[in-house]
């Protein structure tokens, strides 16, 4: 059993990794687009933080007098910071989607690319 | 058990956001899958992350995806066809990524490359070198406080991104002749269709008496936010938390008002002009603490020559660029509300 799930948390990163991939490709709707986006990313940050998960570990917060393992402190600080860098950008995404549908009235791509060839 | 289960409670939550046909539902879903996510970070250790996930990934991002819906149209319309092609280059990544999970390490072991490489050092030097108790903290503004500065620029820079793109708009638009028909017919459409729902999420003074109670509740509720928003980011050095995490709270404050009282209380409390002025001023803090540490004679972000103790003068060093971290985030964040919500009250 723990042998099998050694590797769990790989195979639910693939997963999600690939299910936002399929998202951004396949679905037309640009709002859904982002999402899919947002899901690609956090399975990103769950590889990551996976990492630094040790068997037996504690919270990376020094405690002085006991003998402790911790967690590797190092993924977490990364990924944190990831995630407010990750808001902001999907902010900005969003507010070009805004224009994008002020624009054509539309945010379905392949409607908005026909529209395109139709002005040209 | 629970290690197993909220990993696929993930993927199920994943998969449905995207085959939902109600945007709306497809939001709600992904704001509960962030919330598994934040459970997911506490269960791996990671409360730090946790933190800013509850409050970016649950809160933030979802009143932000719903403010945009209400711009726009809150159905996908595309067919519900499969696209064979995406489909067979998504099934090939996964093919090839798992593959290349055979070679990776088993995780939870503490002998794998990512723990042993410089991590052992921070862990064991981090209290000596900057009075940090949360390592966490420790190497975000310490060992890579360069890092951290890039990271904040990153956030201000989006923040004004969002200034430039809404804010510009009004003035330009009335130059644009050419497309004014259309641009006019459009923006009539998303009125109406934001118009209702924005008078849900926006009240006016017409009906003050029906929220009443959501009135009183946050009225109550947003002095212990801000006190424990506060709280995260001045606690970062002895338990979890920081300017990060911290200012995400703050900013979540001053959306709740905004949500429950309306864009014209708020900015009565919070102006546009202080909030722009907090954008950049907390990158200042930041940047003005690593240029004050060069005047000591020490580098740039060298906090311990800022005070004949260096223990003592790192921690203040620290707590100072936390502070900096915190006030760009919490604008940035309430930027990205305010200047989102502000377009409809423009037209």
């Amino acid at each position: 059993m723990i042998e099998l799930l050694a590797k769990y948390n790989y195979w639910i990163v693939i997963i999600l990794l690939t299910t936002g991939l399929y998202g951004v490709m396949a679905r037309q709707n640009l709002i859904k687009k982002i999402i899919a986006l947002n899901v690609f990313q956090t399975a990103v940050l769950l590889f990551y933080v996976s990492m630094s998960k040790i068997k037996g570990g504690t919270a990376p917060i020094v405690m002085h007098g006991q003998e402790h393992i911790y967690d590797n402190p190092l993924p977490q600080v990364l990924m944190l910071t990831a995630i407010v860098v990750g808001i902001s950008t999907t902010a900005v995404a969003l507010t070009i989607v805004m224009h994008i549908y002020r624009e054509y009235g539309t945010i379905e791509e392949d409607r908005i690319l026909e529209m395109n060839k139709h002005n040209d | 058990m629970i290690d197993v289960a909220i990993p696929l409670f993930l993927v199920v939550c994943g998969i449905a956001v995207l085959l939902m046909k109600d945007l709306m539902s497809s939001i709600m879903i992904f704001s509960v899958y962030s919330l598994m996510m934040a459970i997911e970070w506490v269960r791996l250790n990671a409360v730090d992350v946790a933190i800013t996930e509850a409050a970016v990934g649950a809160g933030i991002s979802t009143v932000l995806f719903m403010i945009i819906l209400s711009r726009t149209k809150s159905v996908d319309e595309s067919k519900k066809s499969v696209n064979i092609l995406a489909l067979l280059v998504a099934v090939g990544v996964a093919a090839i990524l798992l593959y290349g999970t055979l070679d990776l390490p088993n995780l939870r072991n503490s002998n794998i490359a990512p723990n042993t490489h410089i991590t052992p050092y921070y862990l064991e030097n981090s209290y000596e070198e900057t009075g940090q108790l949360n390592v966490v903290a420790a190497i975000l503004a310490s060992y890579r406080g360069y890092d951290t500065l890039g990271e904040t620029t990153v956030v201000a820079t989006a923040g004004l991104c969002l200034i430039l793109l809404l804010r510009g708009r009004n003035s330009k638009q009335s130059t644009k002749d050419t497309q004014k028909d259309r641009v006019t017919n459009l923006n009539k459409l998303s009125v109406d269709d934001a118009g209702v729902k924005l008078s849900e999420m926006n009240p006016t003074g017409a009906d003050k008496d029906k929220d009443i109670i959501k009135k009183t509740v946050t009225k109550f509720l947003i002095p212990f936010i801000q006190l424990f928003g506060l709280y995260v980011i001045v606690h970062g050095e002895l338990g979890p938390g920081g300017g990060f995490q911290g200012g995400v709270i703050l900013g979540v404050s001053v959306i709740v008002y905004s949500l429950v009282f309306g864009l014209k209380e708020s900015q009565k409390r919070m102006s546009i002009k202080t909030k722009d002025l907090l954008v950049s001023s907390g990158v200042l803090i930041y940047g003005g603490i690593g240029v004050i540490a060069l005047f000591f004679g020490g580098n740039y972000l060298q906090y311990n020559v800022l005070l004949p103790d260096p223990k003592f003068a790192s921690t203040l060093g620290i707590m100072g660029i936390e502070i900096g971290v915190g006030i760009t985030v919490a604008a940035v964040m309430i930027t990205l509300f305010y200047e989102t919500v502000r377009l409809v009250d423009n037209d």
